[in-house]
């Protein structure tokens, strides 16, 4: 299949092209972040403070400027758009698998477990996530582990949503009841027939719930709560760009769009997966 | 109908507990309550006292129903920084949020609705791609950036406009404009799509067969069927009301909820979190029961429920 | 031939809300009511009657896929399990289902080859390149060509899809075939065909069938014995010949009446049956049939009638005849 979609390259809309090419890029960046960054990020040049980028007056040797510290820019932003994919490939991981078992548990269970799964998943489906975050955080800290797992909670009731109407088809009239009447235990229907079935639809979810981890993440380091220095984050770094905004600023710029451009790209993909991977979603 | 209801309030008072629960059981997790409301750095005295007024020496379920017996009171504590009452300081922040939100979103109505109707109704035309862009963009720009970008031309390059603060009227433009933006592209894009559903049911052509207008049969068929899940997202954002301005406070520096619950967390002043959540809970779970009760009346669907048969 | 299927008295029901909400009462739906028949080696039972007769929750029933609110089910002398234990899953060698709806019964993402092997995987029989041998060879017997093989579900037609599920379900060599309205699902033309494979095979297995369906032609082409089930009970049984040339139980009649007529070669009125096809959860006192019946008398509204012998091949359940006590099976 994917010998399929590469070989397909030509036919696809030009935004996609773009967007492909652009998360590509900034995949590749944020994996050899340590080969590209031409300093450390947190290498201090106080002698070129706030200097601005290479086209406007600066010089070469800080292609993005510098921002109040001195620090280069460029490598800043190469070292934090790996800290953020990171943290949002890691939270979507983490929210598939909550959101998978739970919605596997609820369906093959029924009964007590279903409704209190679903209590759950109503809980979190009616107070928006941001709150939710701020209380964590305010009662826990934020070491970055704690700050993973919090992201990571984000999104799963979709996922556990979709993957329990999923499996009750299955299940009740579907494939997965025939199985089950060849004499197959559990394990073996759940492994092998619907989990590659229902693999599709959360792939889907997972690249909806992607770019808004990114976008949540970046709102929470840019209000001083996530992300803590001195590791450095595209929220981090608009943050404490903030405050130049007047005087310099590149240093809130340049990150910005690099969120933009990216969540950007991820939605339009996403959205052209979707329709690729199976047309009757929606 | 009134079943229906029941469940709907059930299940709000049931979310409702376990956010109360929830904050409970994180404030005992978390340490010792007292060392965490208080300055770390209180006196003895001030320390047993608040042990004994919260009951802290007492069995965790006593403890528990004192928790409730304060919330019902609106007694949160006082706030680490200044010594008010925290519910007091979350009220007084109000009024601030509401001042930006609900203009927002009277004008994310206004914008969001009727460009969706447009898009659907041109669909594929240059306008539904320039609106669907528009509103593409919209969604996916974090509002921090879109925020502060228009700080940028407007309070900086342009000067028209101050960038922060609170004194005058045109203090409120900005940040209204910020949250009306993303909240817009939202809804344009949902009305759009359903819209395109409903455009394409069998009844919609049924009624232009029988030879009414097009503008007929949007208004009379189009329309209401599509309204009811604009309905459920409009009703959703409404929930967002109090909460939604938080990132947005923060970049303008406007003085609501969403700022002072921001600066609540960073300094760890628990007593005014809590505050916040319960208020913003209960804003919210009303919100939801509004929707829930006019969903019931508007579709029909809900409103009976005789047993099916089963076959 | 021995008596390989025995089910006596068997009843399943539901709890369902009488309306939405949470507060509502609940009424019990009489699924299945006191359904007993036998069923031999080599024969072909029918079960015929309307949507929502309880025809297919008899059929999961004996297969042990549902549980019997109360009553047997007895398999080669053993009872049926319910539960999916172990020793359920064993049972399977032995009975088998083939499905309404092809495509849904299939997993579409694997080989239809794959798929008609799975279950000797399952059941761990025979090792690997004896699996497939086998499949090979139940393929070729249910009639689908070699290029078929190592296609998709969805890439194969309705008839083929079904002999794919037939194929899978005659892999383990059961005893019982219950077939669930095998064809209605596929066009008239492939009906036939699918049919007469049925029947070969049947013949070459000696497989016992219970063979659900509502089109009355079918049953009387395929099937040795007929039961006539109305919400949740057998009203009549017998022969097929008997049953469809002397249909005693009004209801049977007014079946027969409505199709085209090589059963009738008088002129066939019409039995149109009055009032509305029952609701299983509100069920009429007395005989269940009453309130559609023009014949229905005092005594039909208020006792419910009994299955009773009108020859010895022949039973109905009604008060228009006389009748004796239905014997109770034991296993």
């Amino acid at each position: 299949m994917i010998r399929k979609l590469i070989q397909d390259w030509r036919r696809y809309p030009l935004l996609v092209q773009v967007g492909i090419v652009w998360v590509v890029m900034i995949l590749v960046v944020a994996i050899f972040a340590d080969s590209f960054a031409p300093y450390t990020f947190t290498s201090l040049d106080l002698k070129a403070r706030l200097s601005p980028p290479a086209w406007i007056s600066g010089n070469l040797r800080h292609l993005l400027g510098t921002d109040e510290l001195g620090r280069d820019v460029l490598s800043r932003l190469i070292v934090s758009i790996r800290v953020s994919l990171l943290i949002a490939a890691a939270s979507t991981v983490i929210s598939a698998i909550i959101g998978v078992s739970l919605g596997l548990l609820s369906a093959h269970f029924r009964g007590w477990i279903e409704q209190g799964i679903l209590i759950l998943v109503d809980f979190q489906a009616s107070i928006p996530f941001m709150i939710i975050a701020l209380a964590v955080l305010a009662f826990f800290g934020n070491s970055l582990p704690l700050f993973i797992g919090l992201m990571g909670f984000y999104g799963w009731e979709r996922m556990a949503r979709i993957t329990r109407g999923l499996t009750l088809a299955a299940n009740e009239q579907g494939y997965a009841s025939a199985v089950y009447a060849l004499g197959a235990p559990p394990v073996r229907v759940y492994l092998r027939h619907v989990l590659p079935n229902i693999a599709s639809s959360i792939i889907v979810s997972m690249t909806l719930t992607f770019p808004e981890v990114i976008l949540l993440e970046s709102g929470l380091s840019f209000l001083g709560l996530g992300v803590q220095p001195p590791m450095t984050s595209l929220g981090n770094m608009v943050g404490y760009g903030r405050e130049y905004v007047q005087s310099a600023p590149w240093v809130l710029l340049a990150p910005s769009s690099i969120i933009v451009f990216t969540t950007f790209s991820i939605s339009i993909v996403g959205d052209w997966l979707r329709d690729r991977l199976d047309p009757t979603l929606r | 109908m009134l079943n229906y209801l029941r469940a709907r309030l059930l299940r709000s008072l049931l979310t409702l507990f376990l956010v109360i629960s929830f904050t409970f059981i994180i404030l005992r997790l978390t340490g010792d309550p007292a060392m965490m409301i208080l300055s770390p750095d209180a006196p003895p005295e001030a320390i047993a006292a608040f042990r004994a007024t919260w009951g802290l020496d007492t069995p965790l379920w006593q403890q528990f129903l004192g928790y409730l017996w304060n919330i019902v009171q609106g007694n949160f504590g006082v706030s680490m920084r200044n010594g008010n009452s925290a519910m007091g300081l979350v009220l007084e922040a109000v009024p601030a949020t509401l001042a930006i939100t609900i203009p927002a979103f009277v004008l994310k109505i206004l914008l969001g609705i009727p460009a969706g109707v447009l898009a659907a109704l041109y669909r594929n035309s240059w306008i539904d791609r320039l609106l669907m862009s528009l509103a593409v963009a919209g969604h996916t720009l974090p509002s921090f950036v879109l925020g502060l970008l228009l700080v940028l031309l407007f309070a900086v390059r342009l000067g028209w406009l101050p960038s922060g603060g609170f004194n005058s009227p045109g203090h409120v433009i900005l940040p209204i404009i910020t949250l009306t933006i993303s909240g817009a592209a939202v809804l344009a894009r949902y009305t759009r799509s359903s819209m395109l559903e409903v455009l394409g049911q069998p009844y919609v052509r049924a009624a232009i067969a029988k030879g009414l207008t097009y503008r007929q049969v949007i208004l009379r068929h189009a329309l209401p069927n599509a309204g009811m899940p604009i309905v459920t997202i409009a009703g959703l954002m409404m929930g967002g009301l109090i909460a939604g301005a938080v990132v947005v406070e923060n970049v303008f520096s406007w003085p609501g909820i969403g700022r002072l619950m921001v600066s609540a967390v960073g300094n760890r002043d628990l007593a005014v979190v809590q505050a916040a959540l319960l208020l913003i809970t209960v804003a919210m779970i009303s919100a939801n029961l509004l929707v829930d009760a006019i969903y019931g009346l508007i579709d029909p669907r809900v409103r009976g429920g005789s047993g099916g048969r089963k076959s | 031939m021995t008596t390989l299927l025995r089910v006596n008295e068997l009843r399943k029901q539901y709890l369902v809300n009488k309306s939405s909400g949470w507060f509502s009462r609940k009424q019990v739906l009489h699924a299945v009511d006191g359904v007993s028949f036998e069923l031999s080696e080599g024969e072909t039972l029918g079960l015929v009657g309307e949507s929502g007769c309880g025809k297919s929750t008899t059929a999961k029933l004996v297969l042990g896929l549902l549980e019997a609110t109360s009553g047997e089910v007895c398999f080669d002398d053993q009872a049926v399990h319910s539960k999916k234990t172990a020793v359920w899953r064993e049972a399977r060698k032995h009975m088998q289902m083939v499905y309404q709806d092809p495509l849904g019964a299939l997993d579409r993402r694997l080989r239809v080859i794959d798929q008609v092997i799975e279950p000797l995987d399952i059941q761990n029989i025979l090792d690997r390149t004896s699996r497939r041998q086998a499949a090979l060879e139940i393929m070729t017997s249910v009639g689908l060509s070699h290029h078929l093989f190592d296609r998709y579900p969805h890439e194969l037609s309705g008839g083929q899809r079904q002999r794919v599920v037939i194929a899978r379900a005659l892999i383990l060599k059961p005893k019982l075939l219950v077939c669930d309205e095998p064809i209605s699902a596929l066009d008239v033309s492939i009906q036939a065909q699918v049919i007469n494979l049925l029947q070969d095979i049947q013949k070459q297995m000696n497989l016992a069938m219970l063979f659900i369906s509502h089109d009355l032609k079918v049953v009387n082409h395929i099937c040795d014995r007929v039961a006539v089930m109305y919400l949740g009970k057998i009203v009549e049984q017998g022969l097929v010949g008997d049953v469809f040339k002397r249909p005693a139980h009004p209801y049977t009649q007014a079946l027969l009446s409505a199709v085209a007529s090589p059963f009738k070669p008088e002129a066939n009125d019409r039995i149109l049956l009055d009032g509305e096809p029952p609701n299983p959860v509100d069920r009429p006192a007395g005989c269940a049939f009453h309130p559609r019946c023009s014949q229905a008398t005092e005594l039909c509204k208020q006792s419910v009638p009994r299955l009773g012998d009108i020859t010895n091949t022949h039973q109905v359940s009604c008060h228009l005849y006389s009748q004796t006590t239905v014997d109770t099976l034991t296993c």
